[in-house]
């Protein structure tokens, strides 16, 4: 169990090295804390690889699993909401770049697309929009929310006690499971329902006289089967070697094939979000305070740890 | 050597619940002796508190009349005692399990001299300070408090068992200290009463010890037991142990402290602070003397310790002539007389260490009347003179009218403390210190000679107050409760009326007749055989130690100690009637000497720095330690907890989002590590 | 396809995955700009997406993206909502401090 005893130890050192760099009035220590952390996830990844450092993954895992995490603490510790936001859209690239080390370039760009280009744009938006300046002298200066952290001891120990906590059960778990979940995976077998794309390779190479239609395909002998109102009928053809099921044709075979529900289920939940953004943040309603004395309902912020 | 002295020692004369001479059916009503005396305090304290400004007036009379009829009565308990013993319980007082001490008199002849002189110069006192005391804002107060100590006094003298002795014991004390403390505006007397109930306590300390010593000792507390005890014990010759031998040591210790010995007996000088009939009564006569009883009364006890009775004898000796030498130094009439009391004390524990009980008690007895009469002529001066007690201020007072009786008396009681011949010190010290010669034990030949020595040394200083005082050119200054308006106008001493008077004159005659009691036969007269039947009896071994010395070493004792007597008192003639300008240039050449002993050899400031000041270094500690530190910051950690726990619950409840993830987080935690547990 | 991930790898990505949780998770409890928060919380989205992404390649099929999808979906709706309630805050009390907001106690 040494390893174990390296991953707490990682974990206080990240910790620490975390509080450090948490906002604050004093910004002198945050160098130490970026150390601090980078030691501690590294020394976390050593021991949980088990000593054995290059087995399974390949450099850029490094590199893009460094960026993703430097931008993630990055975006909570930076004072200013603007860079928070771009830095975490470093992280979904990041994330993204992960994806494609898995093999799920779709999954990868839709994240581009939809997070860093849709989600994050609102929400840079809405930074924007809802900004302010403490006093009208200054008007670059830090709000005191932005400036200072929230009981940042009490945050960072629960959270990294309940990283400890998931890291051990994840140790002790994944020792327990095999290897390798399957050792083959049976190569290209959504081909047998994308007589479509069959179809198109196969008119390509011209493996595919007028006439024939593909009428099923058996992945593991890699044929196909056409037939056609000529006699010949059915025909198999072999499938042109370079014809495989990549990732988006794998996922749409699947969401169609075995969640249709939640598919319509899903586009319904975009509707309702989209009529209750809407809803919620039409024009100023009687309630509005603001609208009429913008700072006089503001009540001065609490100081933290007061007693409320 | 000196068991076999105790082996001489025969306990059948005791008598000891004896049926042949047990007298039988004491027709005396024994408890008046201390119910009277109680009867007239609570009346006095009556007076003392009762509205209306006159009432007080009687508080004098109805004290004289409470101790009167214990007088009366202790000559009768005297009378019908006679040589034998009684028993008498008054009623039941502690009994659980075998523990056993009845609220019961013990009588025998040394119970019944001292109860005559406890309430003997208890009666003349207060008749004395009928006439002393008028005028003064606290005149009940004063009988009141008297009358207790006459109380707890007969109490301590008859109680028949330690712990009702103790009781009196404390009594004492307790009586003490408010009397020291009667001016308690005086800053001076609030401390000499502390300082006395004090180291009296440390005293009482041992004794208390010596108590429980002697209750797991011996099984019980009361004296008949004890000695039927201590009897078998001797007469079987088994091995003493050393938990037996320790009682005696703890008992002595105290004694000491209660009778002023080295070291405890710095509260006496100060307990001058109070009333001189205080003084003469309590510090002369009776509660010092306490100590002096306890060992006579606990004698077998004390010879079946080999080291005991020597130790007191030492200790005795030492204080002798220790408070001698600072006698000799000091101004003040009245201190130098509380000197003297101490140094007279230590004559007495120096007989009872020789073996000389009859001697000690006969000393006690005599000491009783000439110190006090001492004491009451300082304190007639003292009346007279506006508090002057300085004998540089003081001279000639004989020739002044209305004082002739006072110079009687204190001539007479100062020929008796010196040892002129044929007064009743002269007998009562030669009886002691022949002994000292004669008994053999580790030192006791010097103990003797010192004990000579300072018997001239007595001599002196009394007779330098005497010849300074009473005799030489009439000249005196008025002291400080001499008015300030009445500066203008020559001040005329104020002479003493009849009481006074009266009382002087009957303690000059005891003071001259007394010692004849002691005198006379094999076992020093009447007085002697009275000691022989208590508990104090002792066996002189006949004739083996005498032939060591020339002849009767009585005789050889009364010449030797005529001759340093007369020495002492001629050396004072010389230096403070006829030449004293040659007192002076003495000083002068021995002059670090004596400023050292006018400090009383800085004795209170070695225990002050020994003391009193790493006591109050440790208090300081203890406070900003123990107080401070531990028990505040415990009170405070108290407070504290509630403050933190509902500081840590707030987020509960306080209605901002971030508390509630942090519990929600908190409790995600929890669960795994409990799965994690139980997997 | 590529060859799927051995469980040394998956050990990887699902370390990767709680890290950035936990990250989120501490920048969710201690910023104070309403919209920093649920920045946090999207970031808490991306590790669970890491790690569904991880656990499908594991067992060597595509159900971890297909989730992953649906998963997008409602964060997205999710952040519009959200998004427009901070908007409707902020106009209420001009200001984006959460500790303003502490009507719910007791």
């Amino acid at each position: 169990m040494v390893e174990m005893s390296i991953i707490y130890a990682a974990c206080v050192a990240g910790a620490i090295g975390l509080l450090f760099l948490l906002p604050r009035r004093d910004r002198r220590w945050a160098p130490i804390g970026a150390v601090l952390g980078g030691g501690a996830l590294g020394a976390g990844l050593l021991a949980l690889s088990r000593g054995q450092v290059a087995g399974g993954v390949d450099v850029f895992f490094y590199i893009l699993a460094f960026l993703a995490v430097a931008g993630a603490v990055r975006m909570i510790t930076h004072s200013r909401p603007v860079y928070s936001a771009l830095y975490f859209i470093l992280v979904v690239l990041a994330t993204a770049g992960l994806f494609v080390q898995l093999a799920a370039e779709f999954m990868a760009f839709t994240l581009i697309i939809v997070y860093a280009g849709a989600i994050l744009i609102t929400y840079l938006f809405v930074i924007m929009l809802a900004q302010e300046a403490p006093d009208d002298q200054h008007p670059d200066a830090l709000t005191e929310y932005d400036a200072t952290a929230r009981e940042p001891i009490a945050a960072t120990v629960v959270g990294f006690v309940l990283l400890a906590a998931l890291l051990g059960m994840m140790y002790r778990g994944t020792s327990q499971m095999p290897a390798h979940a399957v050792t083959h995976v049976p190569a290209d077998s959504e081909l047998e329902m994308l007589l479509g794309k069959v179809d198109a390779a196969l008119r390509e190479a011209e493996l595919i006289r007028h006439g024939e239609r593909v009428e099923s395909v058996d992945a593991a002998d890699r044929t196909a089967t056409l037939i056609s109102t000529s006699p010949e009928s059915p025909r198999l053809v072999s499938l042109p070697a370079d014809l495989h099921v990549d990732n988006v044709d794998a996922v749409g075979v699947s969401l169609l094939s075995e969640f249709p529900v939640s598919l319509e289920v899903a586009g319904v939940i975009l509707m309702l979000a989209m009529l209750g953004a809407v809803v919620l943040a039409r024009k100023e309603t009687a309630g509005d305070a603001a609208a009429s004395d913008p700072k006089s309902q503001a009540p001065t912020p609490k100081p933290l740890g007061a007693s409320s | 050597m000196m068991q076999a002295l105790a082996a001489n020692f025969d306990l059948a004369r005791l008598n000891l619940a004896s049926e042949t001479s047990m007298v039988a059916g004491l027709g005396v009503p024994v408890e008046w002796i201390p119910l009277a005396p109680l009867l007239a305090a609570l009346a006095c304290g009556w007076l003392a508190l009762a509205p209306g400004r006159s009432n007080g007036r009687y508080a004098g009379a109805v004290c004289v009349g409470g101790l009167g009829v214990a007088l009366l009565t202790s000559i009768a308990v005297a009378l019908s005692v006679g040589h034998g013993t009684a028993q008498v319980t008054i009623f039941e007082w502690i009994r659980i399990d075998r523990l056993r001490a009845d609220f019961a008199f013990f009588l025998d002849p040394l119970t019944s001299i001292m109860l005559l002189v406890v309430t003997g110069i208890g009666t003349l006192v207060a008749v004395y300070a009928c006439e002393y005391m008028r005028g003064d804002r606290g005149y009940a107060r004063f009988f009141a408090f008297v009358s207790l100590f006459i109380v707890a006094m007969t109490t301590l003298v008859l109680a028949d068992n330690l712990i009702l002795m103790y009781l009196g014991w404390e009594g004492v004390g307790l009586c003490s200290y408010l009397l020291i403390g009667f001016y308690y505006e005086k800053p001076a007397a609030v401390a000499a009463a502390k300082k006395a109930f004090i180291v009296n306590r440390i005293g009482d300390l041992g004794f208390a010890l010596g108590i429980c010593l002697t209750y797991l000792q011996f099984g019980s507390v009361e004296f008949a037991v004890i000695f039927e005890q201590v009897d078998a014990l001797r007469t079987s010759g088994a091995e003493i142990s050393t938990g037996i031998q320790a009682i005696p040591f703890l008992l002595m210790l105290g004694a000491f402290g209660k009778s002023a010995q080295l070291p405890l007996y710095v509260w006496l000088p100060d307990a001058m602070e109070g009333p001189t009939p205080v003084s003469a009564l309590i510090h002369a006569a009776t509660m010092v003397t306490a100590g002096v009883y306890l060992i006579a009364r606990a004698l077998p006890l004390f010879l079946l310790s080999e080291y005991a009775l020597p130790t007191v004898a030492w200790v005795g000796c030492i204080t002798a002539v220790f408070a001698a030498t600072i006698g000799m130094a000091q101004y003040d009439i009245k201190r130098i007389f509380a000197y003297s009391t101490i140094s007279q004390l230590g004559f007495m524990f120096m007989g009872l260490g020789v073996l000389s009980s009859a001697g000690a008690t006969f000393h006690l007895f005599t000491h009783a009347f000439f110190k006090a009469a001492l004491f009451l002529g300082c304190g007639a001066v003292m009346h007279g003179f506006a508090g002057q007690l300085d004998l540089r201020r003081l001279s000639g007072l004989s020739r002044v009218p209305g004082w002739q009786i006072v110079t009687g008396s204190m001539l007479v009681a100062c020929l008796a403390l010196a040892g002129f011949p044929l007064t009743s010190g002269f007998f009562s010290k030669d009886m002691i210190l022949a002994e000292a010669f004669v008994t053999a034990g580790p030192g006791y030949r010097a103990i003797g000679w010192i004990g000579l020595l300072t018997a001239g040394l007595t001599a002196y200083y009394t007779f330098r107050v005497f010849f300074r005082v009473f005799l030489g050119p009439v000249h005196f200054k008025p002291g400080e409760e001499h008015h300030a308006s009445h500066a203008d106008h020559h001040f005329h001493p104020h002479a003493p009326g009849p009481a006074i008077n009266f009382v002087l004159i009957v303690l000059g005659i005891g003071a001259i007749f007394a010692g004849w009691v002691g005198v006379g036969g094999a076992h020093h007269g009447w007085f002697g055989s009275m000691i022989q039947h208590s508990t104090a009896a002792y066996e002189a071994p006949q004739g083996a130690a005498h032939a060591g010395f020339f002849g009767n070493p009585h005789q050889w004792m009364m010449l030797a100690s005529s001759i340093v007597g007369v020495a002492g008192i001629g050396a004072a003639a010389y230096l403070h009637l006829y030449n004293r300008a040659a007192a002076d240039r003495l000083r002068r050449s021995i002059l670090p000497v004596a400023v050292l002993a006018e400090h009383k050899w800085c004795v209170d400031e070695g225990y002050d720095l020994l003391i009193r000041r790493p006591l109050r270094v440790i208090g300081h500690v203890c406070y900003a330690l123990g107080d401070t530190l531990i028990i505040n910051g415990l009170v405070a950690l108290a407070g504290a907890v509630p403050r933190l726990i509902g500081a840590a619950a707030r987020p509960m409840q306080n209605g901002r989002l971030q508390g509630y993830g942090l519990g929600m987080a908190c409790g995600l935690a929890t669960i795994i590590v409990i799965v994690w547990a139980m997997l | 396809m590529t060859e799927p991930l051995s469980i040394l790898a998956l050990n990887h990505y699902l370390l990767l995955s709680a890290v950035l949780f936990v990250i989120g998770f501490i920048g969710f409890l201690t910023r104070r700009n309403l919209i920093i928060m649920f920045l946090c919380t999207e970031l808490m989205f991306q590790a669970a997406a890491i790690a569904m992404i991880a656990f499908g390649a594991y067992h060597g099929n595509v159900q971890g993206q297909v989730f992953l999808i649906f998963i997008l979906t409602i964060a997205a709706a999710e952040a519009a909502l959200a998004l427009a309630l901070v908007v409707m805050l902020h106009r209420r009390r001009a200001t984006l401090d959460a500790d303003c907001w502490s009507e719910l106690r007791g």
